[in-house]
C-alpha cells in the first residue's frame, strides 16, 4: 500500500475525517494532505510532516515512512512491464498473503493476476491498494 | 541623353531596385537619369547587365561618343561651363512634350541653341483640342532593337505548352520513417516492395506519404503503444476493471470477494460503480444484495461460470478472517459516525473471527464516511471511496 493509499485508508478508519480536519488538528496544510494522498509519484518527504500525520492517526511513523518507496507510479511501472514481458510476479497483499502468477491486465484501481496454472479467464482481481510488496 | 530613366520604366524597376541590382548608390542613378552625369563606362556595363540590354542601347552612339566639336562648338555633347560658374543647361535634347520616345540615334535632333518657342506661340506638337494630329508631326518610332517595346530581347519563343506536374521524390526523412516502420513491422525490404506494388527507391514523395500512412497503422495495430495514461476518469474505455466488471454482470458468473479485514462474500454481480460492487447473494429467504466498497475490498476471484446458480453458499470454513494490518500498528475499522478508536484498539490486530452477516455488511460500510471533498483528486484514486460519497460529476 502506498502512503498515499495509506493515508486515504487511515481517513476512512477515523470516521472519513477530512483533509481540513486533519489540518486544523495538526498544523498542517490542508492542501499538503490533499496532495499527499492524491499523487501517484514518490511524496512525503517532510518527515516532520508524516510525524504528525502518524501522531494524529495515533500510528507509529515508520508505518508512514517505510510507505514513501511504494508509491503508485512504481507499482504501475512494474506491471506495465511484467504484463509485456509476461514474467511470473509475486504480490504480497497487506494481510501478509502471497500470490504469484502473471499480469493479465491492470488499471488505475486493480489488478488482474492469473495465477500460475489457473484459468486465464477467471483472474484474480487484486484492488491495488491492498499490495504491500511486489518482485 | 542615356536612356536609363526610360528602360528602368519599362523594366518596371524603381531605382532602388536598380540600386540593389547594380550596386550603384540611388543618389547616382538619379544624376545618370536627370542626366546629371554622364554614366561611367563601368556603370554602363553593369547597368546594361542589369537591365538585360546591351550597352548601346542604354547610351546611344553619338552620346557615347563624344560628337567633334563644331567651329562654335554648338554640336558638342556637353556644353562647357558658363563663365560666372553656373551650371550647363542641359546640353541634350529635351523628350516630346507627347509622351513619345525620343528620337532614336542617327534621328536629327534639333539644334541645341536655337530659337525656343515664344510665350503664348503654339507648341509643335500640341494640335487643337480634337483635331486630328497631323501625321508629320507624328515623332518617328524607334527604330531597331527597342522596337515592340521588347528592349532588345527578341521574339518570344514559342510557348512550351502546358507544363507538366513535377515529381518530387521522396525525401530522405520519408525513407527513413518507412525503413523505421518495417523495421518495426519485421518487414525485409522486398516484402514491402511486393507490399505495395513499387521500388523504394523510385517511389514519389507523395507515395512516400501514403506509404508511411499505412505502415503507421499496421503498426498501432500490431503493437499498440504502451503508454500508461495516469489520471483517467473512472468508468472510461480504459478502466480495465470496469470493462471486466461489466463482462462479468453480464455473464452472472458467481463471485468469492475477499475484503480488507478477511471476510468473504460469494455472489454474481449485481451492478457497479467506480467505487462500490454490488453483489447478489441467494439466501433461503431469497436473493440478496450488498453494496460493498472498493476500498474495504482487497480481491475477487470468479468461481465458476456464467448462468449457472450462484455459489451462494460459501463451503465450510470458507470464510476466514484476515486481519488487513498485522502487527503492532494495525487500524481498526471505524463505523462511520462513531468516535475514533483508542490506541489500544489501533494497536491489536482486528479479530481474527468468522464474519456473521450482520458484520459484514457492517465492515462493508465501515470504511464509508461523509468526506466528499477528497473527491477532488484529479489523478489519484477514486478519494470518494474512502469518503464514501460518490462524486456528482
Amino acid at each position: 500500500m502506498s502512503l498515499s493509499d495509506y493515508i486515504k485508508f487511515m481517513r476512512a478508519t477515523k470516521g472519513g475525517v477530512t483533509p481540513w480536519e486533519i489540518a486544523d488538528a495538526t498544523g498542517l496544510s490542508s492542501k499538503d494532505v490533499h496532495l499527499l494522498e492524491v499523487k501517484h509519484r514518490r511524496m512525503g518527504e517532510d518527515d516532520a510532516m508524516l510525524a504528525k500525520l502518524a501522531g494524529y492517526f495515533e500510528v507509529p511513523v515508520e508505518t508512514l515512512t517505510a510507505r514513501r518507496d511504494n508509491f503508485r507510479k512504481r507499482l504501475t511501472a512494474f506491471l506495465s512491464e511484467r504484463q509485456r514481458t509476461q514474467e511470473p510476479v509475486t504480490l504480497t497483499l497487506e494481510s501478509g498473503e502471497t500470490f504469484p502468477g502473471t499480469v493479465a491486465w491492470f488499471g488505475r484501481e486493480a489488478l488482474a493476476l492469473v495465477p500460475a496454472g489457473g484459468d486465464p479467464e477467471a483472474p484474480l482481481v487484486i484492488q491495488r491498494a491492498v499490495v504491500a510488496a511486489w518482485h | 541623353m542615356n536612356r536609363l530613366k526610360l528602360i528602368r520604366e519599362r523594366k518596371s524597376l524603381t531605382l532602388a531596385q536598380l540600386s540593389a541590382r547594380t550596386s550603384i548608390p540611388l543618389r547616382l542613378l538619379s544624376d545618370y537619369e536627370s542626366n546629371i552625369q554622364e554614366i561611367s563606362p563601368a556603370h554602363v556595363k553593369a547597368l546594361s547587365k542589369a537591365l538585360w540590354i546591351k550597352p548601346e542601347e542604354l547610351v546611344p552612339a553619338e552620346i557615347a561618343a563624344p560628337a567633334p566639336a563644331g567651329a562654335d562648338g554648338a554640336a558638342s555633347a556637353v556644353r562647357p561651363p558658363l563663365p560666372g560658374g553656373s551650371p550647363a543647361p542641359n546640353p541634350l535634347p529635351e523628350a516630346p512634350l507627347n509622351g513619345g520616345l525620343p528620337p532614336a540615334a542617327g534621328a536629327p535632333a534639333p539644334a541645341i541653341g536655337g530659337p525656343a518657342p515664344g510665350y503664348g506661340a503654339p507648341r509643335p506638337y500640341a494640335p487643337a483640342y480634337g483635331a486630328p494630329r497631323p501625321d508629320g508631326l507624328r515623332p518617328p518610332r524607334p527604330a531597331g532593337p527597342l522596337a515592340g517595346g521588347d528592349l532588345g530581347r527578341g521574339p518570344r519563343p514559342p510557348s512550351r505548352g502546358r507544363r507538366e506536374p513535377v515529381v518530387m521524390p521522396a525525401t530522405d526523412g520519408q525513407i527513413t520513417e518507412i525503413m523505421r516502420l518495417a523495421a518495426r513491422l519485421n518487414l525485409s525490404t522486398e516484402e514491402l516492395e511486393s507490399q505495395f506494388g513499387r521500388g523504394i527507391d523510385n517511389i514519389t514523395r507523395f507515395d512516400a506519404r501514403e506509404w508511411i500512412k499505412k505502415l503507421r497503422e499496421d503498426a498501432l495495430a500490431k503493437a499498440p503503444p504502451a503508454k500508461v495514461h495516469f489520471g483517467q476518469w473512472p468508468g472510461l474505455r480504459d478502466d480495465r476493471e470496469a470493462v471486466y466488471l461489466a463482462e462479468q454482470r453480464e455473464l452472472r458468473a458467481p463471485f468469492r470477494v475477499v475484503l480488507f479485514n478477511g471476510q468473504v462474500f460469494h455472489g454474481r454481480v449485481a451492478d457497479f460503480t467506480p467505487y462500490t460492487i454490488t453483489i447478489e447473494e441467494d439466501t433461503p429467504g431469497g436473493a440478496e444484495q450488498i453494496v460493498l466498497r472498493k476500498l474495504a475490498v482487497a480481491y475477487y476471484q470468479r468461481t465458476g461460470t456464467g448462468g449457472g446458480p450462484a455459489a451462494a453458499a460459501p463451503p465450510a470454513g470458507e470464510a476466514k478472517d484476515i486481519a488487513p494490518f498485522a502487527g503492532p500498528g494495525a487500524p481498526a475499522f471505524v463505523a462511520p459516525g462513531a468516535a475514533p478508536t483508542d490506541a489500544s484498539a489501533v494497536a491489536e490486530p482486528a479479530p481474527a473471527a468468522k464474519a456473521p452477516r450482520a458484520r459484514a455488511v457492517k465492515a462493508k460500510a465501515a470504511p464509508a464516511a461523509s468526506d466528499s471533498g477528497a473527491a477532488s483528486g484529479s489523478e489519484g484514486a477514486p478519494s470518494a471511496a474512502a469518503g464514501g460519497e460518490e462524486p456528482t460529476v
